[in-house]
């Protein structure tokens, strides 16, 4: 498949995916930012922070329901990955290996968190409006769309809360940050099939804590 | 696809779920971000290198159990400790006490005092002209035996000092004209 079909593809399954060129070109610009950062080139490490921090940050901040922890535990693990960049060797993509680092300090954090989680929670943006399938699923079930749309975005990290780490991540990866099983099973180091189970696992866990909002 | 029927199982939770994507940190979050992880590394660098123990700190598990396992360790160290540290010789009889003359009433020393008693007093030997020569063997006993025993100094600053009767026998040395 060419790549603008691919793309188009991507497209039309309502998740713009970049084509393999898109990808080469961007491995290719890591790299070179990569080595340059390995030589103590901020300039160049501040790109890289630029490039992946929204998506380090939302995977942390969903694995946490906790916007300042989610702030400290992205930045320490920028750090960590600028302390480890000659450990870097290139046999993984960057962007899986800055992942495994702020996961796997994710979650010794999370373990060692007391049990009651306090949550603190993002606003939700402007676009939720703009979204009809979440629009029909909140009016459908609250004539008072705005005091709901609190009260489920709550219930729904409570729900995410309950679910063990291990769970919970493949749940953020896949179904909030919309990876590929393949990119999952890169980061958690383990094989699709164990990607997939745990998967099925958590969203068995979460209907079951969410039925009320899923009739 | 085998992930279909299930994918279709969950289709309103994955609906809920893209709830969470539009939960997003206030306007401008990103744009002060990497330079805050840029000042940090900064300051860290400009920060002189730790000491090894301060890196070894981070890495010790300090939850409730390791803290306990830690205080177990360190308590069986102390008592393996003691048990093994040179024993001095005990004084018979004593109980462990302090020692005192047995002519002396029990006071509690005072700090000069004490120390003056690990420190073996100088005296100095002389003739005692009171003394008849006939009536003296050419050995004679200095001093009372109770206060000798009592000044008995031990050896060293923590050995405990010896209770045995050691009398010391001295020559003593007459003038020749007497």
């Amino acid at each position: 498949m060419s790549g603008a079909a691919q793309k188009e593809t991507s497209k039309a399954a309502g998740v713009d995916k970049p084509t393999e060129q898109e990808r080469a070109e961007e491995r290719a610009r890591t790299a070179k930012l990569v080595d340059r950062a390995r030589t103590g080139d901020l300039a160049a490490y501040d790109e890289l922070i630029r490039t992946y921090q929204e998506r380090i940050y939302a995977t942390l901040y969903n694995m946490t329901s906790n916007h300042e922890d989610a702030h400290d535990l992205t930045q320490e693990a920028f750090i960590k990955a600028y302390r480890s960049l000659d450990s870097f060797k290139g046999q993984s993509s960057f962007y899986t290996w800055i992942y495994r680092i702020a996961v796997n300090r994710t979650i010794n954090f999370l373990k060692k968190r007391n049990r009651r989680v306090n949550l603190s929670l993002n606003d939700m943006d402007a676009n939720v409006e703009n979204n009809p399938e979440l629009v029909s699923l909140i009016s459908d079930k609250t004539p008072r769309r705005d005091a709901n749309l609190t009260e489920l975005q709550e219930k729904l990290n409570e729900a995410m809360q309950r679910l063990s780490e291990s769970h919970r991540l493949v749940v953020t990866l896949h179904d909030i940050q919309g990876m590929s099983h393949e990119e999952i099973g890169k980061i958690v180091n383990c094989n699709t099939g164990t990607v997939r189970s745990r998967l099925f696992y958590a969203r068995q866990q979460l209907q079951a804590h969410l039925s009320d909002y899923l009739k | 696809m085998n992930d279909e029927p299930k994918d279709q199982e969950f289709e309103k939770l994955r609906r809920l779920l893209e709830l969470k994507r539009h939960e997003v940190p206030p306007p401008g979050y990103f744009e002060d971000f990497s330079s805050g992880v840029i000042a940090r590394i900064e300051a860290e660098d400009a920060r002189p290198a730790p000491s090894w123990w301060r890196r070894l700190l981070p890495g010790i598990d300090t939850s409730p159990v390791m803290l306990g396992a830690y205080g177990v360790i360190f308590a069986s160290l102390v008592i393996a400790g003691v048990q093994l540290a040179p024993s001095g010789s005990a004084p018979q009889g004593s109980g462990g006490g302090p020692l005192l003359s047995s002519s002396e009433p029990a006071q509690p020393a005072t700090a000069p005092e004490a120390a003056a008693d690990l420190v073996p007093e100088v005296r100095p030997v002389v003739a005692d002209a009171d003394v008849d020569p006939s009536a003296a063997g050419p050995l004679k006993t200095l001093g009372n035996e109770a206060d000798h025993v009592a000044r008995s100094a031990p050896t060293g600053l923590f050995d405990p000092p010896s209770i045995h009767n050691t009398s010391r026998v001295e020559r003593v040395s007459f003038p020749a004209n007497q």
